[in-house]
């Protein structure tokens, strides 16, 4: 299974399950991401593109089918056990960054370390490995300053280094640059890139964006829960 | 940030919301001072009154059984049934082999001092006066520490050797004596001697001053013929309150009758017990005022922080570690409010106790810094502030984190 970072079979995903308004939003999806791998999930809106992010993120449990996450099936992790392979396997981005306000940029970055540090000894020095991070985003002056002191596309690039902060195998992004500029956007989207292509993260990007889909080495398109399309991209 | 992550989470949560922790410390210290200040007001109060009421009363006296009069059984044929019984008038009755007694009381649990005393009614005369007295002979050193009366001394030497008295200061006015005159006391027998005066007392009471005459134990006893016997035996106990509890363990070990200072001021004891029921009422509402306060507050903020709870939850944070991050909460509140508290109540101890005075100018109560008390205050608040923060801690835990990111 070491070829495989994600494996989803037969993925079901059925809102107020058992009720009236039930409204199934994934249906019998399959799914395969490779390790290293830089993949973009595009559809329009509500064909289930979050959700499936979600499912993957193991912040919400699928209504049916498995899913296999680095080799382990987590189809029936209990909340304990999903939050810890969350922890150990994946980073997160949001579109609206998500920084904590009553912590500096570098605390934002140790976070994802600090939650760990009583369970187990990996890290070596958190801050400055912090440090490190927001260096490579290029913000090594903002480290003490307030998620309010910066910039829309200055706090998205602490949400990146905060991502990678535990070295996870896959990172999820949800509308990385949705609020954001062409430029920062395309600076953004280089960053990602970049760590992909130093660090061998695998990246899943769901954007509405074309111009970034281009640039992605694989686009899986998602229509009203299922699987439209799927097909390798040669980066433009 | 080198604490660990729940710590350092809930620090920082409560620095956020400066104003509604601000908010909430006040009120939780506004309510550990109210309480502080009503325990040392209630303390002192009752100290005051207590030490009033009791004044010159040993906390449990122990006296020979009364005596009664046995009407012969009634209902046989040829025994008359009696049409009624004459309670027998009461002589001056005494404790027989009194050392061994008072050995035995001192042992038990509870009793601090045993003091024998030979006491009687009398007559003090000086020239044309003539007063009926109470006669009081005592083991003065004894005595002492079952009664405090270097408290009440006004005059001359708390001392007693044979032939001296100490005399409450209203007999003395009535006799026109002074320190070192002397006067005749003449008892009810008719035996009568001479004592000086070597002290003048005030026993807190009209009726007690004008009465009470202190002889050392000999001359009493031979004025009242009971040579080598006493009338009874006074007691002290450790905890004045529980004097009630010291004398039935006192029953049980004799025959002999035993009344405490409760029995004989019931009024002010109930009235004293009411005070203490009420306060403690008042202390327990306040409590639960105090804790509703913090929890609503932290209600308040898991609802306010979702966003943020949703986002260490995805950065791998367990529902355990939520559900830590507001109970800490909880916990830090209590004790900064305790702290605050308890040094708000020591102000306000310190400047009332400059307002309120007793009947005699002093202070009611006085300001005693029992750190012991503020180690238990805060410890409470500590144990409340987390019973507070159960509720908001679960909420926080149980928040779907993919629901609370999104909005």
């Amino acid at each position: 299974m070491d070829g495989e970072l994600v494996r989803l079979e037969g993925l079901r995903k059925i809102y107020n399950e058992g009720l009236p308004n039930a409204e199934e939003v994934l249906h019998d999806l399959d799914l395969v991401l490779a390790p290293g791998g830089f993949t973009a999930l595009i559809g329009p809106s509500g064909s289930g593109k979050s959700t499936l992010l979600n499912i993957l993120g193991l912040l919400e449990g699928a209504s049916g089918g498995r899913y296999a996450l680095a080799g382990r099936d987590v189809t029936a992790f209990d909340d304990d056990e999903r939050t810890r392979a969350r922890h150990e396997v994946l980073g997160f981005i949001f579109q609206f960054h998500h920084l904590l306000p009553a912590f500096t940029a570098a605390e934002n970055v140790m976070l994802p370390g600090l939650i760990s540090r009583g369970r187990d000894s990996a890290g070596g020095d958190l801050r400055a490995r912090a440090l490190e991070l927001l260096d490579a985003v290029g913000l090594s002056d903002a480290a003490e300053k307030k998620p309010g002191e910066l910039s829309g596309g200055m706090q998205q690039r602490v949400a990146i280094a905060r991502a990678l902060v535990r070295s996870p195998r896959l990172v999820l992004a949800d509308e990385p640059t949705g609020n954001l500029d062409t430029q920062t956007s395309d600076s953004i989207f280089a960053l990602l890139r970049r760590f992909n292509r130093e660090r061998g993260t695998a990246f899943l990007i769901v954007t509405h964006d074309p111009r970034l889909a281009a640039r992605c080495d694989r686009i899986v398109e998602l229509v009203d829960g299922r699987i439209a399309d799927d097909r390798p991209n040669q980066p433009v | 940030m080198t604490a660990g992550f729940e710590l350092t989470v809930a620090l920082r949560f409560l620095r956020e919301g400066r104003m509604q922790t601000l908010l909430i410390i006040g009120g939780a210290a506004i309510g550990v001072a109210v309480i502080f200040f009503i325990t040392a007001v209630l303390t002192g109060v009752q100290g005051d009154l207590i030490r009033r009421v009791t004044g010159a009363q040993p906390h449990v006296v122990i006296k020979p059984p009364e005596e009664v009069a046995w009407p012969l059984a009634a209902g046989s044929a040829d025994v008359p049934r009696l049409a009624s019984v004459q309670a027998r008038p009461q002589r001056l009755t005494t404790i027989d082999g009194w050392p061994a007694l008072a050995r035995a009381t001192e042992t038990i649990e509870g009793v601090t001092a045993v003091a024998p005393v030979a006491s009687g009614s009398a007559l003090g005369l000086k020239g044309d006066a003539s007063r009926s007295v109470v006669l009081i002979g005592t083991d003065l050193e004894r005595y002492l520490r079952v009664v405090r009366l270097d408290d009440k001394l006004k005059a001359g030497l708390l001392q007693l050797d044979p032939g001296d008295a100490l005399v409450g200061i209203e007999l003395a006015k009535d006799l026109g004596a002074g320190v070192g005159d002397r006067f005749r006391v003449q008892s009810a027998q008719g035996s009568a001697e001479v004592f000086r005066i070597r002290a003048l007392l005030d026993l807190g009471s009209r009726e007690l001053n004008r009465r009470y005459v202190y002889t050392d134990l000999r001359a009493a006893q031979s004025l009242l013929g009971i040579p080598g016997r006493i009338t009874n035996l006074d007691v002290a106990v450790a905890d004045i309150m529980q004097a009630d509890r010291v004398a039935s363990r006192l029953r049980a070990q004799s025959g002999q009758l035993i009344e405490t200072w409760i029995q004989t001021n019931s009024q002010v004891f109930a009235a004293i017990n009411n005070q203490n029921i009420m306060t403690l009422l008042i202390r327990v509402f306040i409590t639960i005022v105090v804790a509703l306060g913090i929890s609503s507050v932290l209600v308040v903020s898991v609802v306010q922080k979702r966003r943020e709870i949703g986002i260490l939850r995805a950065v791998g944070a367990t529902r355990r570690q939520m559900l830590g991050v507001f109970l800490l909460q909880g916990v830090m509140v209590g004790v900064a409010g305790a702290l605050t508290g308890s040094a708000l109540g020591l102000m306000l101890v310190s400047l009332f106790s400059r307002i309120l005075r007793n009947a005699e100018g002093q202070a009611l109560f006085s300001l005693t810094y029992d750190f012991r008390l503020i180690g238990f205050v805060v410890a409470g608040a500590a144990v409340l502030g987390l019973i507070a923060a159960v509720l908001p801690a679960r909420n926080a835990a149980r928040l779907d984190p993919a629901q609370a990111i999104r909005g």
